[in-house]
């Protein structure tokens, strides 16, 4: 039997999908159901005289659905623009809404994220899981720049942008893995013990499981990959923060300032080894390239320079070994998502964006192509 | 002569690019998305649709062939060698790919727990070498999608059916 060590609030989360799976399948929810859902949720907080004003469902979130609208209620009687994240009966990325929540309250004044007001993690009274948070204004890419994408992906920043946004792209980085988690309410996580190899085993075991639960045909080289990442899990000196989906298309910034005014999407954050937002940063999938063709890290700068400027700003040193391996275990992450869960929950009807979902899963041969680029590199 | 598949999806792409996108209010992105999804999906499937026997037939010889490398090199501890026997087994079905996969991903995970030094470096090799001309195969199949970060890298899809194979890694 495989080794299968998740958090425990991560197997919940598993667990829970397989048992609503025969549920399905799942119609993108309505203005009039959203707004149903969110006064269940309202009444349930025990507020008084709400008033739903503006709702709106949002461009983008292939993995849940996103409404924005304001708020007023006897205790707040100035209107609040809000956004509700809410889970779809299955997603690309099946997570947590309480460890989002948790997170995104812990890093309230380290990185710039949104306000948490509200959560219901097992969708008790929206239907299902949700986050509420406040809104943040900003464009997740230039609006003067041709950069037509799914879900970020594949998108590209000019020079002049890059030279105001990559600065602070690493800068919030290094924050986030600085960043003291001991002191803060995470008990949704589980950390993995220092100077062990279960970090690594532990994110492996999470794919592995999504894989088992979700593919639909047998890939060769994902089954080798994992025993390569079993095989070769490295030691993690001190557990840090891990966004887990760093890149991107995940942050917001002011126009025209620059400004980063949010990082988003933590849904993947977990407790583990800092090189693992390293060797996600720099996936070919997530990055663009220059006039000359040369690779940029978040469409933004070299992978040499991302690279010596992370370890300049943090005092970290980077260790060649495990940045491969955490390469190699974002290149197969993002294939398993993509060729799991990416045709899994179209085929069952259960997701709000199955034809996004199967748009980027034909990018999946993409990331098996880097797998086998990265173990030939090595 | 009745319309051929081209010709219908052709118009569908023409429905939905010329009438039905811009009715679409342009504050209703979700709408909007799925639209310019379901046309670029229509695009892809108009190029595909006549080649999937072919590619799908490629695909399952290669899986064949991987299958039979790994049988006839195994060895090792019994997890190993019972694996290799199933693999021996869904390889005499001929048209079952998703029991040969199965099969081969037995087989992959036995020889990390008592596969033989030297089976396990075939494996390690004949893995890699399936793994990276099926990817090939496949950023062929759906380079029309845009997300290939490498798109004039590769031939068109009548070529690799027609037996084109990816440069050699440097």
């Amino acid at each position: 039997m495989e080794p299968d060590d998740l958090e425990p609030r991560v197997r919940h989360i598993f667990d829970r999908k397989l048992v609503r799976r025969g549920t399905g399948p799942y119609s993108a929810r309505t203005d009039a159901e959203v707004d149903r859902a969110l006064r269940r949720l309202f009444a349930a907080e025990g507020l008084g005289g709400v008033r739903i004003e503006g709702l709106k469902r949002m461009a983008g979130g292939a993995s849940k659905e996103q409404f924005a609208f304001s708020l007023q209620h006897d205790a707040a009687p100035v209107p609040e623009r809000l956004v509700l994240r809410m889970d779809p009966l299955e997603s690309i990325a099946e997570t947590c809404r309480l460890r989002e929540a948790q997170i995104l309250r812990a890093m309230r004044g380290v990185v710039p994220v949104p306000r948490v007001r509200f959560v219901d993690p097992e969708g008790e009274h929206l239907g299902q899981p949700g986050l509420i948070t406040t809104f943040v204004s900003g464009v997740t890419k230039p609006t003067d720049v041709d950069s037509a994408s799914v879900s970020g992906v594949g998108a590209r920043f000019g020079a002049r942008w890059a030279g105001r946004l990559a600065p602070q792209f690493l800068r919030h980085l290094v924050a986030i893995h600085d960043f003291p988690w001991r002191r803060s309410d995470l008990d949704a996580f589980a950390a993995p013990s220092a100077g062990t190899r279960q970090a690594a085993i532990r994110q492996v075991s999470w794919w592995a499981r999504v894989w088992r639960d979700d593919r639909t045909e047998p890939v060769p080289l994902i089954t080798w990959t994992e025993c390569w990442l079993r095989e070769h899990a490295p030691i993690c000196d001190e557990p840090v923060v891990v966004h887990g989906d760093y890149r991107m298309g995940n942050f917001m910034f002011e126009e025209p300032s620059g400004e980063i005014s949010a990082v988003l999407d933590w849904e993947l954050a977990h407790l583990g080894d800092f090189h693992a937002d390293l060797g996600w940063a720099t996936q070919r999938l997530f990055g663009g390239w220059d006039e000359r063709g040369g690779f940029l890290v978040g469409g933004l700068l070299s992978r040499e320079a991302f690279l010596e400027q992370y370890q300049k700003l943090s005092g970290r040193v980077i260790d060649p070994e495990k940045l491969h391996y955490y390469e190699v275990l974002g290149a197969w992450k993002c294939a398993v998502m993509q060729l799991g869960p990416g045709v899994r929950v179209p085929l069952e009807g259960n997701s709000h964006q199955d034809l996004v979902l199967t748009w980027l899963a034909s990018a999946g041969s993409v990331l098996l192509a880097d797998i086998v680029s990265l173990m030939r590199r090595k | 002569m009745l319309p051929s598949i081209e010709l219908r999806i052709q118009n569908l792409i023409k429905a939905l690019s010329q009438v039905v996108l811009p009715a679409i209010d342009p504050g209703n992105a979700l709408a909007r998305e799925q639209a310019q999804l379901v046309i670029g999906h229509l695009q892809l499937i108009a190029v595909q649709w006549d080649k999937a026997l072919p590619f799908e037939a490629q695909s399952l010889a290669a899986l064949r062939e991987l299958g039979q490398r790994l049988a006839s090199a195994a060895e090792g501890g019994s997890a190993t060698v019972q694996a290799a026997a199933q693999l021996r087994e869904a390889l005499a079905v001929r048209e079952d790919g998703a029991a040969l996969g199965s099969a081969i991903d037995s087989l992959i995970r036995a020889a990390s727990a008592d596969g033989a030094a030297g089976f396990r470096a075939q494996l390690d090799q004949a893995v890699l070498e399936h793994g990276a001309l099926q990817a090939w195969r496949e950023r062929v199949w759906f380079a029309g999608n845009g997300l290939d970060p490498d798109p004039s890298a590769l031939p068109s899809i009548d070529e690799m059916l027609g037996g084109a194979r990816p440069p050699r890694p440097a």
